[in-house]
């Protein structure tokens, strides 16, 4: 759920927690393009990377600049440790919370896929690569470079000597 | 995005933007053909999956590719390092003779190999002596080898070991275990061989914490010297006809705290020496204080098995939990037959005697039938377990359309502590009642691997 507070920054709000909590301290994010936004401490913890900031006393009053990670990568990153740290335990709920949240288009997975790294956020790493790999899965070769926009640099006879190099891979 | 200005190395970012260590954490979450087909999509490709960390499962081959080498022709390939290897369909004996040497260098940590062709013939193959000696494994699944014995075994790293169907003799079998110093977990199911004629299967370990024993066959199992073993889970149901299931002989097990599923009518239990009879009587020798967790399987109409059900809850004075599963299924044993008069005189004397569930908190009784025996028994506990904090009744597939049906039979009784009690009790659906879970009981992790 997100609210606009009166000087037009994002709220976006870390779930059943109330506000007025003592442990639901906040903690602010900058994107790339200058937007702010207000999470829980708990929330941006699931970034390693801004955990450690946190840890060692890094983060000032100000918060945390990301300058790889533009605001409308970073509000879909938060949303995705917001559920995560709301109720850990309804597996069923999050199972279909991240089903969902995977289906975008693929150049949204590859962006998320850059920011999780960056802000070194594992289960979301692991959760967006598994959905590229089985998007791969199922694909043929000429399928999986319109995918990813590869353009194929061999030669016929360069690409004939490899499948036979992986013979039992293309069987 | 000309790939072909892309150089060779990692440094760079390619395609989409996606950074060569992006791109081998999605390959990574690949089945190793898919992983290997990459190699061709372009040149930037060819190699990275071959430095990308992979998973082995042949369930990925697609079928007919398991009766050929492609799995050698991987291993051949790769140079690793290998998470996990699993190779469960492939005819691993139609395998280049290489594979075990190509396999053990690659830092795998998770193997499971289970012989396929051993299934076929009377005695399965010999494993291949390499993979014992495959210092970085943590976890190892051996299914139908027989063990080579004799040769040096290495396994400094081993955490968590189950055999199945495997040929071992008894010296093997110890120096396996001496040779994998931080064992924890050890789960053995199957026929069970070794090759002497009175089967016997003897644990010692300074390092185990976890035993699940699903042995048939054998007559005398022994767990002494292991002052870590916390728990000893019996999985396999001895056969009806069969009288005997064995000796359990418990020693030097400080820690033990969860044992079960233990049946009166096959296993006798011996505690450091002392044989557990139905009179045995309480005394420091033959008690178990630290046990917590108690599985029985028991047929309420037999008195000698009730009789050993208050005997083994006098030797097990401080459990909390206590599962019990009714096995009312022997017709034959109708001639021991005891009748309720005879039941209700039991549980008083067993009352009298101290037989102490004072500290229970919580009982599970599967496969309830609202036998009038049951019912007894259940009134002993309602007197006795002052402690008690639920009682789950899991009814017997099919004896009661209703939780209704069982809480009238229970009303019938006319048995006041049982009414005080009508809101500890807790009917459960018989769909809950789990055929017992073999991933759940060696899992350290779970309190109580008896329930769901």
């Amino acid at each position: 759920m997100a609210a606009t507070t009166a000087d037009g920054s994002k709220v976006v709000g870390g779930g059943e927690k109330s506000n007025v909590d003592e442990e639901s301290k906040m903690i602010t994010l900058f994107s790339s393009d200058g937007e702010r936004f207000e999470v829980t401490q708990e929330a941006a913890a699931m970034s390693q990377t801004i955990h450690h900031m946190m840890e060692d006393g890094c983060v000032d009053d100000e918060g945390v600049h990301l300058p790889n990670v533009g605001s409308s990568i970073l509000a879909m990153v938060i949303e995705y440790c917001n559920r995560h740290v709301a109720s850990p335990d309804e597996k069923e709920d999050i199972r279909s919370f991240d089903a969902g949240f995977v289906n975008v288009e693929h150049h949204t997975l590859f962006d998320i896929i850059r920011a999780a790294n960056y802000l070194d956020v594992k289960e979301l790493m692991d959760l967006c690569c598994q959905t590229v790999a089985d998007s791969i899965k199922s694909k043929s070769v000429e399928e999986i470079r319109e995918l990813f926009g590869i353009v194929n640099d061999f030669t016929p006879e360069e690409e004939a000597e490899i499948r036979k190099e992986n013979q039992w891979a293309f069987e | 995005m000309a790939a072909g200005a892309a150089a060779g190395h990692g440094g760079e970012d390619r395609l989409n933007g996606l950074h060569d260590d992006l791109l081998h954490q999605i390959i990574s979450h690949l089945p190793f053909t898919d992983a290997a087909r990459t190699s061709v999509l372009a040149s930037p490709w060819r190699h990275l999956w071959r430095s990308t960390p992979l998973a082995i499962d042949d369930a990925h081959l697609p079928v007919p590719a398991r009766a050929t080498s492609a799995v050698t022709g991987f291993l051949a390939d790769h140079p690793g390092p290998f998470v996990t290897v699993r190779l469960r369909h492939c005819r691993l004996a139609s395998l280049d003779p290489n594979w075990p040497r190509l396999l053990a260098g690659k830092g795998t940590q998770e193997l499971a190999l289970h012989n396929k062709d051993g299934k076929v013939h009377p005695y399965p193959a010999r494993l291949p002596a390499e993979i014992l000696r495959c210092a970085s494994l943590r976890c190892l699944s051996l299914a139908f080898w027989v063990f080579p014995g004799g040769g040096d075994i290495i396994l400094p790293q081993l955490r968590v070991l189950e055999l199945i169907n495997i040929y071992i003799s008894k010296e093997d079998l110890r120096s396996l275990l001496a040779s994998s110093p931080v064992l924890h977990t050890l789960t053995v199911r199957g026929a069970f061989w070794n090759y002497q004629k009175r089967k016997r299967f003897h644990l010692r370990s300074q390092s185990l914490r976890c035993v699940v024993l699903g042995l048939s066959g054998v007559e005398h199992f022994e767990v002494t010297d292991a002052p870590v073993l916390e728990s000893l889970i019996l999985k396999e149901q001895p056969a009806a006809g069969c009288d005997d299931g064995g000796r359990i002989n418990i020693a030097c097990t400080p820690k033990l705290r969860i044992l079960g599923y233990l049946e009166p009518r096959v296993h006798t239990l011996q505690i450091a020496g002392n044989v557990i009879r139905s009179d045995t009587v309480a005394s420091p020798s033959v008690v178990v204080p630290g046990l917590k967790i108690l599985a029985l399987r028991v047929n309420f109409r037999v008195l000698r098995e009730v009789k050993m059900l208050a005997s083994f809850l006098r030797c097990f004075p401080n459990i909390d939990t206590l599962h019990i599963e009714s096995a009312l299924h022997d017709p034959s044993a109708i001639h021991y037959g005891v009748t309720r008069e005879q039941h209700a005189e039991l549980w008083q004397e067993a009352s009298a005697l101290k037989c102490s569930i004072s500290h229970l908190k919580r009982m599970v009784f599967h496969k309830f039938r609202g036998h009038p025996n049951e019912i007894e028994f259940l009134k002993f506990i309602a007197t006795d377990a002052h402690e008690l904090e639920s009682l789950l009744l899991v009814p017997l597939k099919g004896s009661f359309t209703s939780a209704a049906q069982v809480n009238e039979i229970i009303d019938k009784l006319d048995c006041p502590q049982f009414l005080a009690w009508a809101s500890k009790v807790l009917i459960v659906s018989p769909k809950m009642d789990i055929a017992r879970n073999l991933h759940k009981a060696s899992d350290l992790s779970i309190n109580d691997p008896f329930c769901y």
